[in-house]
């Protein structure tokens, strides 16, 4: 059996006891050192400065006073636009407005009141077009 | 909110604005009528039509928003060139943006895509 044949049969079978060996002495190391290490201690070195106390006023101003504002603010910026443009249509909403006649004539609304139904069936009888509902 | 104008002076001029190009484009006369309709949409709407000054050469367009309506009413002559499909195709896609609520952007949408499918070039020898 050449060195070859011996190397393919220990990395082939999970049983060899050559490779068990190998890989109890691989863990070893890993083993002891996670069991040897002692917990870190939390006490601060000596040489750090004394940090300076901080009163309830000044977290608050921090945590909670400086978010609100920067939330309050941003609001503000969001809403104010639209709340200075007034009334929009919403859907699902009534209607409040008045009619609106864009492009009709001098009168207005009043003309098609003063229209006759007959005179505007006989007007124009191939007229086309389309509706829709939403 | 009492009722009174419900178009801003931006707005206002937002429509007017689309109204002459519109017009420009096609050389048809367009208008639109935001209100309520009084009665039935259609035959208020025709009514309305019937009223503009040069009612062959006319689109109007009637957005009626308590409602949810709206009309689009072509002319005798207009209709040669803008033909009922696609008006609906119009008329869609102004259904659409009313839906979501915005009312000045689809007349505006409405009146430029009725406009650029009017423009077709004129046949001269026609009838």
């Amino acid at each position: 059996m050449s060195r070859f044949d011996s190397l393919c049969s220990v990395m082939t079978d999970p049983r060899s006891a050559v490779r068990r060996l190998a890989r109890a002495l691989a863990l070893t190391p890993a083993i002891l050192v996670t069991l040897l290490a002692a917990p870190a201690l939390a006490s601060a070195p000596d040489t750090w400065p004394e940090s300076p106390s901080v009163s309830a006023f000044d977290v608050l101003l921090v945590l909670v006073i400086f978010p609100g504002a920067l939330f309050i603010g941003i609001s503000l910026l969001v809403f104010v636009p639209s709340m200075a443009r007034g009334q929009k249509y919403q859907p699902g909403q009534a209607w409040r407005g008045e009619s609106t006649w864009f492009g009709g004539p001098q009168d207005g609304i009043e003309a098609a009141d003063h229209a006759d139904a007959a005179e505007a069936e006989t007007a124009d009888t191939d007229r086309g077009g389309a509706s829709a509902r939403w | 909110m009492p009722a009174g104008d419900p178009f801003t002076p931006t707005e206002r001029y937002e429509i007017d604005k689309a109204i002459r190009d519109a017009e420009t484009i096609c050389r048809f006369e367009f208008s639109v009528f935001v209100g309520s309709s009084e009665g039935e949409a259609r035959p208020f709407a025709e009514r309305l039509h019937a009223v503009l000054a040069a009612p062959a050469r006319s689109v109007l367009i009637m957005v009626d928003p308590s409602a949810r309506i709206v009309e689009v009413v072509t002319g005798a002559e207009v209709r040669r060139v803008l033909d009922d499909s696609e008006v609906k195709l119009a008329v869609l896609s102004m259904q659409s943006a009313f839906a979501a609520g915005d009312l000045v952007g689809g007349v505006t949408q409405g009146l430029s895509m009725l406009a650029e499918h009017a423009r077709r070039p004129r046949m001269l020898h026609a009838d």
